[in-house]
């Protein structure tokens, strides 16, 4: 074979470009595949599935709607009640301590608990908190309560200390058991969304201490159907049924009448009891971190 | 190989003629670039072989591009919402619409939360993440009665700190068999949701009156998950 070096050379590009077309080729020759195949699923899809999320977009468009303006108007009241007290400047370390006072006279009228107790706070420390809106300095203040009382009495007063700081019932449900409520109210009635959503935005201890209107105003719209049973079922177990359960006895009570409620937001960090000799008591010591906005 | 190309016949004529002038002018001029020369034999075949493929294959690609992009979407659309759609455009509709209900539903729930303070929505979140005594307070005392048989555990007290649950109580029987309840027991209770496993622990069984005692204070370790 003669080849000149240029000639070689124009061999050689025409080989790449050629190698690189033919591959192109392929690939369209594939794609064309594709589609024809793409055919045969194409029509139910079209026919079957587009439609019907075409109208759960629909809904989903105008239940978002309605949800934006009432939690417009919902959301600045709880925001002042969040800052007045569920979390104020400071860590509400003695509102906190009037209101375990309270519970614990309660419990002792009823014999529930021994007179005394004792109350340890802490130091003020500043902590950072990942928010979506960035880092945030806040403030907490580490209290251990010492007191002996019923191992039921205990049970709900921790009930009580976990939920505290929250406001309505929505608060006391996981973001599963939203997604729930919303998917049933999405099936059963879209447009009663305001219904639900005014069903959650209720003042939990209130609606502890008297949920005939709650319900009743539930019963009316949604009948008995899957949502009012499902909220039925998550309002009365687990952590939100438990909270529920110790709002509704003498302890919910005293914090209802005396204005305790919401209570500084807290979280419990460590438990510990034992029992004593003298009927079903409990020594019982619970540590807790009582959280503030301040810098 | 340079080829020089002469004017003919231009050196037979005399200094002054038309030609010569030419002749001269032409020989002044510099050379020209090199001509390619064709390949031959079986170089010539490759050449034409190859020239002929990439008419081939441009010919061929054009031919496809111009298909899928003209003529598939042409003829192989199908009615969507009352509109004509390309075939091969269907299930990006149908992907971006999934994710459109995905963004609406994300919206909807958002202003469906009780509050709209992110520092307040966070710390909710950080303490939903906790463990919970109670929640394994319930679940030592369902162990205990699962394996308890004849046998009678009494469950006396519970600490919980960050990493670790503590328990504490005793096995009481009338026959000799506490040391293996209280075996089974941590065995039982390591399997419950939110502990790892259980420290070493040392176990004693001592008689009071008719009754075995084996008294515990066990640690089991929470999982981080």
């Amino acid at each position: 074979m003669i080849l000149s070096s240029t000639s070689r050379t124009a061999l050689i590009t025409k080989s790449i470009v050629a190698s690189v077309l033919l591959g192109t080729s392929v690939f369209m020759i594939r794609a064309h595949l594709a589609t024809f195949a793409m055919m045969s699923e194409a029509g139910p899809i079209a026919t079957e599935e587009i439609p019907s999320l075409e109208r759960r977009k629909d809904i989903l468009l105008r239940q978002t709607e309605v949800a934006q303006l009432t939690s417009a108007l919902r959301s600045g009241t709880d925001i002042e009640r969040i800052r007045a007290y569920a979390l104020p400047a400071e860590p509400g370390v003695q509102r906190f301590t009037a209101a375990f006072e309270l519970m614990m006279a309660a419990l002792q009228q009823q014999g529930d608990a021994y007179r005394s107790f004792t109350v340890e706070a802490g130091e003020r420390a500043l902590f950072s908190l990942a928010t979506p809106e960035g880092d945030r300095s806040l403030s907490r203040q580490f209290v251990r309560i010492r007191a002996t009382m019923s191992e039921q009495s205990l049970h709900d007063v921790l009930a009580i200390f976990s939920a505290a700081g929250t406001l309505t019932l929505g608060d006391l449900l996981s973001d599963a058991q939203r997604t729930t409520i919303l998917e049933l109210s999405e099936q059963e009635n879209p447009a009663l969304l305001p219904v639900v959503e005014q069903f959650l935005a209720t003042d939990s201890l209130q609606y502890a201490q008297d949920p005939r209107s709650t319900d009743a105003a539930l019963q009316r719209n949604f009948g008995d159907g899957a949502l009012a049973q499902a909220l039925r079922d998550i309002l009365s177990d687990g952590s939100a049924g438990d909270t529920l359960r110790a709002l509704r006895s003498d302890l919910g009570a005293v914090l209802h009448v005396e204005q305790f409620w919401p209570l500084p937001f807290t979280d419990i960090t460590g438990v510990s009891y034992r029992s004593v000799d003298v009927g079903e008591m409990v020594d019982a010591s619970i540590d807790v971190m009582v959280f503030g906005r301040g810098n | 190989m340079h080829n020089r190309l002469h004017f003919r016949g231009s050196r037979g004529f005399q200094n002054g003629s038309i030609c010569a002038i030419l002749g001269r002018f032409m020989d002044s001029l510099p050379e020209q670039p090199p001509v390619q020369k064709q390949p031959e034999g079986n170089g010539r075949l490759t050449y034409l072989f190859v020239t002929s493929l990439l008419l081939f294959c441009a010919v061929l690609a054009s031919v496809l591009a111009f298909s899928y992009y003209v003529l598939l979407p042409s003829l192989t659309r199908v009615p969507v919402s009352g509109q004509l759609m390309p075939a091969m455009d269907v299930a990006d509709y149908r992907r971006d619409l999934r994710a459109e209900l995905v963004s609406l539903e994300e919206d909807r729930a958002a202003f469906l939360r009780p509050q709209r303070d992110p520092v307040f929505d966070a710390l909710q979140e950080a303490r939903r993440n906790d463990v919970a005594i109670t929640v394994f307070a319930a679940s030592f005392a369902e162990v205990a009665a699962q394996v308890q048989g004849d046998a009678a555990i009494e469950i006396e007290g519970m600490g919980i700190a960050n990493d670790s649950v503590s328990v504490q109580g005793s096995v009481r029987s009338s026959r000799p068999d506490t040391l293996t309840v209280l075996a089974t027991f941590v065995e039982q209770a390591s399997h419950i949701q939110g502990i790892e496993g259980s420290n070493p622990a040392s176990f004693t069984r001592s008689q009071d009156g008719d009754q075995f005692v084996s008294p515990f204070d066990l640690t089991f370790r929470l999982s981080r998950s």
